[in-house]
């Protein structure tokens, strides 16, 4: 079993499609990241595979179901098959998303937005505390993208999130692909996006590709899509804001038109690569 | 209020004809990015979870087939492997599959499968534990069987049909007889293995699977042309199907 995760390899989400060629090669991954939800069924070959995997790599949980900004108060089955899977694998991060998919016992399948008021900051912090709490221990909150926003909304997405974090003593999952893809569609300054979010708290980064599209009006409309590369675009913002946090587990997400493991390979050394030069820099920084 | 937002974000979500949501800032474009993530990623859940479907009506067909299912259907849970567990009852009622009367029946297969893939990881028993077991017990045995076993019937021969999809991407059909079949699988490892059996073995197996004891579960059925009871709960030991033998109390 391995402990910690190393900040100078990045990781991957993980795809079942890999398995034979990361187990094989003993590829250099820093870790794994599953979604939570694949691996609630009682048995079967997922869990085989992820068993094998947790011997070799440190995994990361990410749960997609949980609907922590929905109305509702957080369903409880769901919390507690998350709680099985993280009991089970005992995962070095647990991450969530600033996001609804459930209402009414109905699931949505997809990350949808929510306002930023003083009504939905009550009832995320309440939700994340309730998480937390079933869990017995720390999550990570991912920074959704997001193609909509709403008139009621009071607060800015990272004031919003600042307060979540500050309330409830959860880490950060930041997403910079989701940065782009938000602050594009919504004409957000980027630097500023950066700037004021509380980088003290961002345990974990997500890169992925996007499509880039046009809305009816002929205005830019970034589609997180996890079906390609990372833009250069992402890369670049994902150098900055290590040169600010230091090296952090970070990740490629693509699940989407997922590449044959040699092509993952490469963009989780791009990433790691970025990660190596901020480690080097720190060092000469301490040393001048 | 965000209760009362979310109700009508939830109907448009799922309407395509529906308007953007007052209160919503962004085009319809934008707002039709959560609406096609949205329905892009229940018809890819059902896709994965019927591929042999998918091979027998191809792309278009399937996309309309499951596109009604999800619009009457939304998953229950963000488990999504359960969704479209009635996908075959729905294919049934479909009118533009009539024309391939085996399809629903292929789909049930397929469902089972996917139950038999996620179920519960289990140790089974070898045969030679039977004969440790006085003769005269043998008939009161109650057996306990794997997790993952399902038995399966279909009256258009869609275990050949899907047994065909396991060797080729799109096999000549044109030699099945279009008749009842039966299966039994079980995963006893990691594979699931789908064996095609008689229909009085799916008669004895189910009865088995009931919770009846042996020598009821054999009835009068001795010997029979199609094959015999011990025979048939070899079979079932040989396929790891067998996970506890319970003595009867007296």
């Amino acid at each position: 079993m391995v402990e910690g995760i190393r900040t100078d390899r990045a990781g991957a989400g993980f795809k079942p499609q890999h398995f034979q060629p990361i187990i094989e090669n003993k590829a250099q991954a820093g870790f794994f990241e599953v979604h939570a939800e694949n691996y609630m069924g009682a048995g079967g070959p997922p869990h085989a595979r992820l068993e094998r995997l947790r011997r070799d790599y440190p995994l990361s949980v990410h749960g997609v179901g949980l609907s922590i900004g929905g109305a509702a108060p957080l369903d409880e089955n769901h919390l507690l098959r998350l709680k099985a899977v993280v009991d089970r694998y005992d995962p070095v991060l647990v991450s969530e998303h600033l996001a609804w998919s459930t209402h009414q016992s109905g699931f949505m399948n997809d990350l949808l937005a929510l306002p930023y008021n003083a009504e939905t900051l009550i009832l995320v912090t309440d939700h994340v505390d309730r998480a937390q709490n079933v869990l017995g221990r720390q999550i990570l909150l991912e920074n959704p993208s997001s193609y909509v926003t709403f008139e009621v909304s009071t607060f800015d997405e990272v004031d919003f999130i600042r307060e979540i974090q500050r309330r409830t003593g959860c880490g950060l999952l930041l997403d910079v692909n989701n940065v782009v893809v938000s602050c594009t569609n919504h004409g957000w300054d980027i630097d500023d996006y950066i700037g004021r979010f509380p980088l003290h708290a961002v345990e974990e980064i997500h890169l992925a590709g996007h499509d880039a599209r046009e809305d009816d009006n002929g205005r830019p409309l970034l589609i997180d899509t996890h079906d390609r590369a990372v833009e250069d675009r992402v890369m670049n913002l994902f150098r900055d804001v290590i040169r600010l946090t230091g090296p952090v587990p970070s990740l490629i997400e693509w699940d989407t038109n997922v590449p044959d493991w040699p092509e993952m390979m490469t963009e989780i050394e791009k990433i790691s690569s970025a990660l190596r030069a901020e480690s080097i820099q720190e060092v000469m920084n301490d040393v001048a | 209020m965000w209760r009362e937002s979310l109700h009508i974000l939830r109907n448009a979500l799922t309407d395509r004809n529906a308007p953007v949501p007052p209160g919503v800032i962004g085009t319809a474009t934008r707002f039709g990015v959560y609406r096609n993530n949205v329905e892009w990623g229940l018809m890819n859940a059902l896709a994965e979870a019927y591929p042999v479907v998918l091979r027998l009506t191809g792309r278009d067909f399937f996309d309309a087939l499951a596109q009604a299912y999800t619009e009457k259907n939304r998953p229950a849970s963000p488990v999504l492997h359960e969704y479209g567990a009635t996908f075959g009852d729905f294919i049934e009622t479909f009118d533009a599959a009539q024309s391939l009367p085996f399809l629903a029946d292929v789909a049930r297969l397929e469902r089972y499968w996917l139950e038999a893939y996620h179920a519960a990881d289990h140790d089974w028993l070898h045969l030679s534990l039977l004969s440790a077991i006085p003769e005269e017990d043998i008939d009161h045995l109650r057996l306990g069987l794997h997790p993952s076993l399902r038995l399966f019937q279909s009256r258009y021969s869609a275990v050949s049909i899907w047994q065909a999809h396991q060797v080729a991407e799109f096999p000549d059909l044109s030699t099945i007889a279009f008749e009842p079949e039966h299966a039994i699988m079980v995963r006893p490892a990691l594979d699931v293995h789908v064996h095609s059996i008689a229909g009085d073995a799916y008669g004895f197996y189910t009865r088995l699977k009931a919770g009846q004891r042996l020598g009821r579960a054999c009835g009068d059925l001795d010997q029979t042309e199609n094959g015999d009871p011990s025979t048939w709960l070899a079979d079932l030991f040989g396929m790891g199907g067998v996970v506890s033998l319970d003595q009867p109390d007296s």
